[in-house]
């Protein structure tokens, strides 16, 4: 039972990732300060998981991405494109739209 | 340089992620990743500035997961050569044409030791097993095609609820059409047992071989109705000509029993001087069903024709 409840529970947060995703990305940030940036607000996901769906956003036209170097270090900073925002702006309503239907669900 | 220096753990396992990756852009998702993770090492690193050892570098990559399952997550949108949609009709296909096979094996090998028939190379273990192989093979391949056409086609997308309701003569079944066409398909790779080469014989007059002249007939007969089966899987409205087509496939078999009847009856001694005359005898009773059962279905289509006001 743990491990199907393991499965749900990944699925969910799945799903709510991309949005998480999204806007973090409202600030420009690489992959490992991402990664930081959503740990520090309690969501913590695989690094195997996060990079490849950054890209994948990146290749949906979500985000823009550039090589920069900065502390000596080259990195791969990614930022929201303006079709990322749109869509960020209508998952936001989808999500909390989703919340009130399951608070009323439960009243 | 010395090409035999040791590399590190971060290098061997990025390397290893790379030859998992896609061709395309690999370099760039390995850079990424390797300053994603360098940035990780370099912030468990006690000191700031000193590289983090051998052993903390291992657990952190192991921590980040199998080079196969990060490979794998870069590899985008899911894709299965038989999606969850096809893979019911695809296991039905397979099972119903293994058995069906299977059939067939048994009574080739019953007919061997109870009537001491022999059929030659049809009765070669390995030439069934060879058929299984290539009618899975077959089957797969036509599933394949299948799920790529229907996925550019949109076909599951665009379906209508008022098409299922009218449902009636008019229409075939799209499932119906899938299973004729694999159910076909299976059955012309049955029929090839008979090489092509007496197939070939037989329809230059040099073989006059009963079997062979009725697997000549039947495949004739099984290579019209595929490409039919298949249309009918994209477009399932009866007209005129495709009903006319279907009849014309059935009275295809129709013939080629009647060609078999013609021949020399003493032809399937001659060939098979094994097999008793009860057993010959036998053969040409089902010639005679088949053609009752063939001109039955002709006239089945024709009497669909004319209901369905196809004719005017």
């Amino acid at each position: 039972m743990n491990e199907k409840l393991e499965s749900m529970r990944l699925e969910l947060r799945r799903g709510i990732l991309i949005l998480a995703v999204l806007k973090a990305l409202e600030q420009e940030q690489y992959g490992y300060s991402l990664r930081k940036s959503l740990q520090a607000v309690d969501i913590d996901i695989e690094e195997g998981t996060l990079y490849p769906l950054v890209r994948r956003l990146e290749s949906y036209g979500l985000l823009d991405s550039r090589w920069r170097s900065e502390e000596g270090r080259k990195r791969r900073y990614y930022k929201a494109s303006a079709k990322g925002k749109e869509t960020l702006q209508v998952l936001q309503t989808d999500w909390q739209q989703l919340n009130r239907s399951i608070g009323k669900i439960r009243s | 340089m010395n090409f035999l220096a040791k590399k590190s753990p971060l290098d061997r396992y990025l390397a290893d992620v790379q030859s998992y990756l896609p061709r395309k852009n690999r370099r760039d998702i390995v850079d990424e990743l390797r300053a994603n993770l360098t940035e990780k090492l370099a912030d468990q690193a006690v000191e700031p500035g000193v590289a983090v050892n051998e052993e903390s570098q291992i657990k952190t990559l192991s921590e980040f997961g199998h080079p196969l399952r990060v490979a794998a997550q870069y590899q985008g949108e899911a894709r299965s050569l038989i999606g969850p949609t096809l893979y019911p009709f695809y296991r039905v296909s397979v099972l119903v044409s293994l058995a069906i096979s299977t059939c067939i094996t048994l009574i080739v090998l019953a007919s061997e030791i109870l009537f001491r028939v022999d059929l030659g190379d049809v009765s070669r273990p390995w030439v069934f097993v060879n058929t299984y192989i290539y009618i899975v093979g077959v089957i797969t391949v036509g599933h394949v095609l299948t799920e790529r056409l229907m996925e550019r086609h949109q076909y599951l997308d665009s379906w209508e609820p008022n098409a299922l309701e009218q449902r009636d003569n008019a229409l075939a079944s799209v499932w119906g059409a899938l299973i004729s066409c694999i159910a076909a398909v299976t059955w012309l790779t049955i029929l090839n047992l008979v090489s092509i080469e007496y197939s070939l014989d037989t329809f230059l007059g040099r073989n006059q071989n009963p079997i062979h002249t009725l697997v000549l007939w039947m495949k004739i007969e099984t290579v019209i109705l595929i490409p039919q089966y298949f249309y009918l899987v994209f477009n399932q409205a009866w007209s005129k000509n495709r009903m006319l087509l279907r009849i014309g496939s059935e009275l295809i078999l129709t013939v080629g029993c009647i060609v078999v009847l013609l021949s020399n009856a003493e032809n399937l001694s001659f060939n098979y001087p094994d097999v008793p005359p009860e057993l010959a005898n036998i053969f040409y009773y089902v010639m005679w069903a088949m053609i009752v059962a063939t001109s039955a279905s002709a006239y089945s289509y024709w009497r669909k024709l004319s209901r369905l006001n196809l004719l005017e």
